[in-house]
């Protein structure tokens, strides 16, 4: 079903929003093929997609930030818009956005980084008229029944009155009408008990006719606010339903487009029904060495976690964000200090650094790529190559011919796009990009490697191909523990898996995995709690 | 990248050079360059020690106050210690690399600001050479060998220029030839990668704080023999040209990345722009601002040419 037809009612006020056929490539891949989608005016619509759906890339394009491929037709209110949209346009056609970060600054009050975004009320010399600001500001504030006081400091604020703030910043002064909101993954770092003062918030916006896009990966959210849910699957429009006809079942079979999931889901061990790469997985022998184990390891959000990963295994670890396991990986490479418990590598004694793990063997993929991991500025040759600097030449002397030999055979090997070495690394993709970072560790023949979010942002076919790196790795004897919030990719890529939420492992599932319970478990922990 | 973005700085030496070997009579001549080479080689010095620490993405705001101690320590161990000539040298330059090292654990085992940490450690070193020199000019008893040395003869290449080609061959093979100068690289390009490689991120960023300092040291003991007497308050007047030899040398060769003969390049540019137009009679006024000029001008083309590249 394309969102076209779903369009108003006659009489109604023409959709907030209307994108209809939008297309995005990034050089061969294909990360948004055709998408429609329509945003009734008065209605909160909610975008939901996992990892790598082209739900960010959506939002990017909508904000101005991508230019599309190509796209048959954006309407915002009924007036036709053309893409990309600069920041004025997007005011002007009366789109207002707030994203994760909100960009407010916690120094200052409420009233001065609302005005931040507008323009500060000024008396008759041009100078800022503090009382005014205030009122302006505070007429917001009420119109949105956001109850904080103007000169309260933001920093002083609940996480769900700071999103209220940049709301009420978006709507804030001589803007004109406003039309549509899009709201980004706004509750991502919220405790739940605050999320429903929000969605209070939220409806009210609805009032005058304004539609909300509602961007989140929580699937509790789009039960308890949105009207209507579009799912975005691999680049496509996978349904756009009324939410009445959704359960959190159908979402999820949407979201992963497996089949229908068992009625009961803890006790039957389920048929796959999604063709797994399980098959094609050897499990190595129970008996192989246990080459990571933790005991009882506590850290901020870890609270006693335990489990042995064994050399040519895959084990995946997966929960909602902020469950502990990102956490996981940075102790076990010793970038942040556990508080209790242990950690042990087989054949490495002595404290966790970062330095001492990378000689006994161990490689640690970072999440954020850009930021941990890549030397932007430099070539895909300087990248590679610090990884191997210990083993090219002397250490007075950088063998290069062997080390453009060697950053040769690893573009063509690990197939990273173009393949010339010599490329600077920030023209790659993100999933190129993402084959570089991971091939510099397989390479040197890792004993124990952690995998943070191996494939965010990174397009299907290279997704499949760093997974076969991953398994001629494991099969090769190193011993994977993939962190992954993802359940399609911990059920394709490992042998076992661990659910964990809010520090604890909250299931254990030896072999036989599937999408559908994966999702349902990690699902059901994090609405439990 | 155009073309003119990442040559323009050796374009615009080529130049000038044309132009003044045109237009001034003496500019090409064997002295005016053994002039231009003596006088320039101990900012060279300056220069490519306080590169390291740009290299791995901090900065050295000391230099200036090193050679300045430096300098004077040596012209008091000298003439009133009675120190030989290549003991008190050794002192200067331990000096500079005690400063170094100084600054390297603040930067790097306190996580300290590099700005403030160098700043501070400038501070104290131009207070303890005000504290040696009393305020006073120091130019009796300088040891005749160093000035010899340093100030060299009319015929033949000066000395000083060979110390400083030889401490850039060495700073160009390192930092382009062996593995440590691409960990330090690393470093400036992203600190928390290079981390997570094992790459030993602190005693790199230390090791650059070293040897700026001990470059530093060096480049006050040669001064002293160059000017022949030692005085307090020298020291600001060679930092700006020293960083801003590093920045302009990261506008060529490898365009956006610190690199030595980038910095070799900037600072014979500065040199020879400076020469040709005090030949021809330019006030003393002209050379801060001509240095400022350069840097702007130079600096800025290079952001844009890397905009349009990238747009």
């Amino acid at each position: 079903m394309t969102a076209s037809t779903h369009s108003s009612l006659q009489g109604g006020p023409p959709p907030a929003l209307q994108v209809d056929g939008l297309v995005k490539r990034f050089g061969d891949a294909v990360v948004l093929d055709g998408v429609s989608l329509a945003v009734e005016a008065g209605e909160v619509h909610a975008l939901v997609g996992s990892n790598g759906s082209g739900k960010s890339t959506l939002v990017k394009l909508l904000t101005g930030v991508y230019s599309p491929t190509a796209v048959a037709g954006v309407r915002v209110g009924g007036r036709e818009a053309t893409l990309p949209v600069s920041r004025g346009q997007l005011r002007k056609l009366g789109v207002r956005v707030v994203h994760q970060s909100l960009a407010l600054v916690p120094d200052l009050t409420v009233a001065e980084n609302v005005a931040l975004g507008t323009r500060y009320a000024t008396g008759p010399l041009g100078t800022i008229s503090w009382r005014r600001s205030r009122e302006a500001v505070a007429a917001t504030l009420d119109r949105l029944g956001l109850d904080v006081r103007p000169d309260d400091p933001v920093a002083s604020l609940a996480a769900w009155q700071r999103v209220g703030v940049a709301v009420a910043r978006a709507f804030h002064g001589n803007l004109g009408r406003a039309r549509l909101i899009l709201l980004d993954e706004v509750t991502a770092a919220m405790p739940r008990e605050e999320v429903a003062r929000l969605f209070d918030l939220i409806q009210r916006l609805t009032a005058d006719d304004v539609g909300v896009l509602y961007v989140t990966h929580r699937f509790e959210e789009v039960f308890a606010i949105a009207q209507r849910a579009t799912v975005l699957r691999d680049g496509k429009v996978a349904q756009t339903t009324p939410v009445a006809e959704l359960s959190q079942a159908t979402l999820v079979e949407a979201l992963t487009g497996a089949g229908p999931q068992p009625a009961t889901v803890r006790t039957t061990p389920a048929t796959p029904t999604v063709p797994t790469a399980s098959s094609a997985l050897t499990s190595p022998p129970a008996t192989a060495e246990v080459a990571l184990s933790v005991a009882g390891l506590a850290a901020r959000v870890l609270r006693g976690v335990d489990l042995e990963v064994r050399s040519g295994e895959i084990v995946g670890v997966t929960g909602r964000a902020g469950c502990g396991k990102s956490e996981l990986g940075r102790v076990l490479f010793g970038l942040q200090q556990g508080t209790a418990g242990t950690v042990r590598y087989a054949g490495h004694d002595g404290p966790l650094t970062p330095r001492r793990l990378a000689r006994a063997g161990v490689a640690y993929v970072p999440q954020d790529r850009r930021r941990q991991a890549l030397l932007t500025g430099a070539s895909t040759r300087e990248n590679l190559s610090l990884a191997w600097l210990g083993t090219l030449g002397r250490p007075w002397w950088l063998d290069r011919r062997a080390e453009a030999r060697a950053a040769e055979r690893a573009v063509r090997d690990y197939r990273i796009v173009p393949g010339d070495p010599q490329q600077v690394i920030d023209t790659l993709s993100g999933g190129n990009q993402q084959k570089v970072v991971m091939s510099r560790w397989l390479t040197r023949g890792p004993r124990v490697v952690v995998l943070d979010e191996p494939t965010e942002g990174v397009d299907v076919p290279s997704r499949r191909e760093i997974y076969d790196f991953v398994r001629t790795c494991a099969a090769d004897g190193a011993a994977v523990l993939v962190l992954s919030s993802s359940a399609e990719e911990i059920v394709e890529l490992c042998h076992r898996a661990v659910v964990v939420d809010e520090g604890r492992v909250v299931a254990r599932f030896d072999g036989d995995l599937d999408v559908a319970t994966l999702s349902h478990v990690t699902l059901e922990a994090s609405s439990h709690v | 990248m155009p073309w003119w973005g990442r040559y323009g700085v050796v374009l615009t030496l080529a130049l000038l050079v044309v132009v003044f070997a045109v237009t001034t009579p003496n500019f090409l001549n064997g002295d005016n360059f053994r002039i231009v080479a003596a006088s320039n080689s101990i900012a060279l010095i300056i220069a490519l020690g306080a590169l390291l620490p740009l290299m791995v993405g901090e900065f050295d705001l000391s230099v200036g106050a090193t050679v300045e101690l430096s300098s004077v320590l040596v012209a008091v161990l000298a003439s009133q210690h009675g120190w030989s000539l290549p003991t008190a040298a050794l002192a200067g330059v331990l000096i500079g690399t005690l400063i170094g090292l100084v600054n390297g654990i603040l930067v790097a085992v306190t996580g300290m600001s590099s700005f403030i940490a160098t700043l501070a450690v400038g501070s104290l070193a131009a207070g303890l050479s005000l504290y040696l020199t009393d305020g006073a000019i120091l130019f009796q008893g300088i040891p005749e060998s160093l000035r010899t040395f340093a100030q060299g003869s009319s015929d033949t290449v000066p000395k000083l220029l060979l110390v400083a080609a030889a401490v850039a061959v060495v700073l160009w093979y390192v930092t382009e030839r062996t593995p440590v100068g691409r960990q330090v690289a690393s470093i400036g390009l992203n600190k928390e990668a290079a981390q997570l490689m094992g790459i030993r991120t602190r005693s790199l960023v230390v090791g650059a704080f070293v040897t700026s300092g001990l470059l530093a040291g060096l480049a006050g003991v040669l001064l002293l023999g160059r000017v022949g007497s030692a005085s307090s308050g020298i020291g600001p007047t060679f930092l700006l040209p020293a960083l801003a030899a590093g920045f302009l040398g990261a506008t060529t060769i490898k365009v956006g990345r610190f690199n030595v003969v980038g910095t070799v390049i900037a600072v014979a540019l500065v040199a020879i722009g400076l020469n040709g137009l005090q030949l021809n009679g330019a006030p003393v006024w002209v050379e801060p601002v001509f240095d400022g000029a350069v840097l702007a001008v130079a600096v800025g083309a290079s952001r844009l040419a890397v905009l349009r590249s990238s747009r």
